[in-house]
């Protein structure tokens, strides 16, 4: 009797584990040509593999959303280091890469002192971009924009505020609310989750 | 026997996954009364650092204590090319998105918050690099009270108030 209860039991416990982070989206067998705030090539999500990430959908012009969400991230990311979190890695994704720039991302992160060794900032072409936010979901739209005196317009974005926990594997077990993202919540789930 | 293994089954799935969090709401509250003056005065003002070339955002607290209701109509600043009213608002699906506001009533007896996710002004193609530490000034424009001028520090406000050490 004890010797089935127990593999029952061990069988509960991987069960439950897979509610808490079921497989919400995945990018498939796609592959993204990305670059990030150096110019150097990440090919996404494969560069993700064998750690696990967490992602984030941002444009640099936003100046309320994303930067909240970013200091979310950085507030992650300094929890991480206290508690000894280190199979993990942080990703920011621009969906405004015709502005987002390398050079445009490392200033970014420059003005906001951000620690850049597990956090990398991805931009690409936009095609590129929309194939890869809108196949998990992640929507961008143009809404107000602001045109200058010399022609030039620069768009607001109109977007889904995410932060997403990416397993080994390259697929999405959980989201969370970007610019409201509970950090305690983030950090109890990261210490769980190590697939 | 099968009793005690049952309830080490529960307990198993109770604690295999640690605790539950639910989630904080913040809720926004968006005109709490709070009379501090007898004046319409701007108070707590903050400028979010951001690069040249790009948008940013002031924030502060407009305080009403007249008993006349005003209306903040427009703001002027050196800094930006554009400076625009604007509101923060959720959209479908849970997106957000924000548009420009054409006046924001600042009611008699009342603070109105501009603050992240709600009301900001926007501070639109920065001239130059907008720094933690530095002091902008900035000029309101209300439909009664007329001009007010103020200077406003350029911090992470949220990084502040969350990680109390953080250090620049
Ligand atoms: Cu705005």
């Amino acid at each position: 009797m004890k010797k089935i209860l127990i593999p029952i039991a061990i069988f509960f416990t991987f069960i439950s584990c897979q509610e808490k982070f079921p497989v919400l989206d995945s990018w498939g067998s796609a592959n993204y040509n990305l670059v990030n705030q150096d110019g150097e090539k990440v090919i996404f999500p494969h560069a993700l593999k064998g750690k696990v990430s967490l992602v984030t959908y941002i444009f640099t012009n936003c100046p309320d959303i994303c930067p909240l969400t970013t200091n979310n991230m950085r507030l992650i990311q300094e929890r991480m280091k206290k508690e000894g979190i280190n199979h993990v890695d942080l990703y920011s994704i621009s969906f405004d890469p015709e502005v987002d720039t390398p050079p445009v991302l490392k200033k970014f992160a420059e003005m906001r002192d951000l620690n850049l060794s597990n956090w990398q900032f991805l931009t690409g072409d936009k095609k590129e971009i929309d194939d890869l936010i809108h196949q998990i979901g992640v929507f961008a739209v143009r809404g107000d924009s602001t045109v200058f005196e010399d022609g030039k317009t620069i768009y607001y974005y109109i977007h889904t505020d995410r932060i997403s926990l990416v397993d080994k594997e390259g697929k999405i077990r959980k989201n969370y609310p970007g610019s409201t993202t509970n950090i305690d919540e983030v950090i109890n789930d990261l210490k769980d989750f190590n697939e | 026997m099968k009793r005690i293994l049952i309830s080490v089954l529960a307990l198993f799935l109770i604690t295999a996954c640690g605790t539950e969090k639910k989630e904080e709401m913040k809720t926004e509250a968006p005109a709490a009364i709070e009379q501090t003056s007898t004046n319409l005065e701007i108070t707590n003002g903050w400028i979010r650092p951001s690069a040249k070339g790009t948008n940013t955002a002031f924030f502060f607290d407009a305080v009403n204590g007249t008993d006349m209701d005003d209306t903040l109509l427009t703001v002027e600043s050196d800094i930006a090319e554009v400076v625009q009213v604007h509101e923060t608002y959720q959209a479908d699906k849970g997106m957000m998105g924000m548009r420009e506001v054409k006046g924001v009533a600042i009611p008699k007896d009342s603070t109105v918050n501009f603050k992240p996710r709600g009301l900001h002004i926007m501070l639109i193609k920065l001239k130059h690099d907008v720094k933690t530490g530095e002091e902008y000034k900035l000029k309101l424009n209300f439909a009664k009270k007329g001009s007010l001028e103020i200077t406003a520090p350029v911090k992470d406000m949220l990084t502040k108030q969350t990680m109390g050490e953080h250090k620049h």
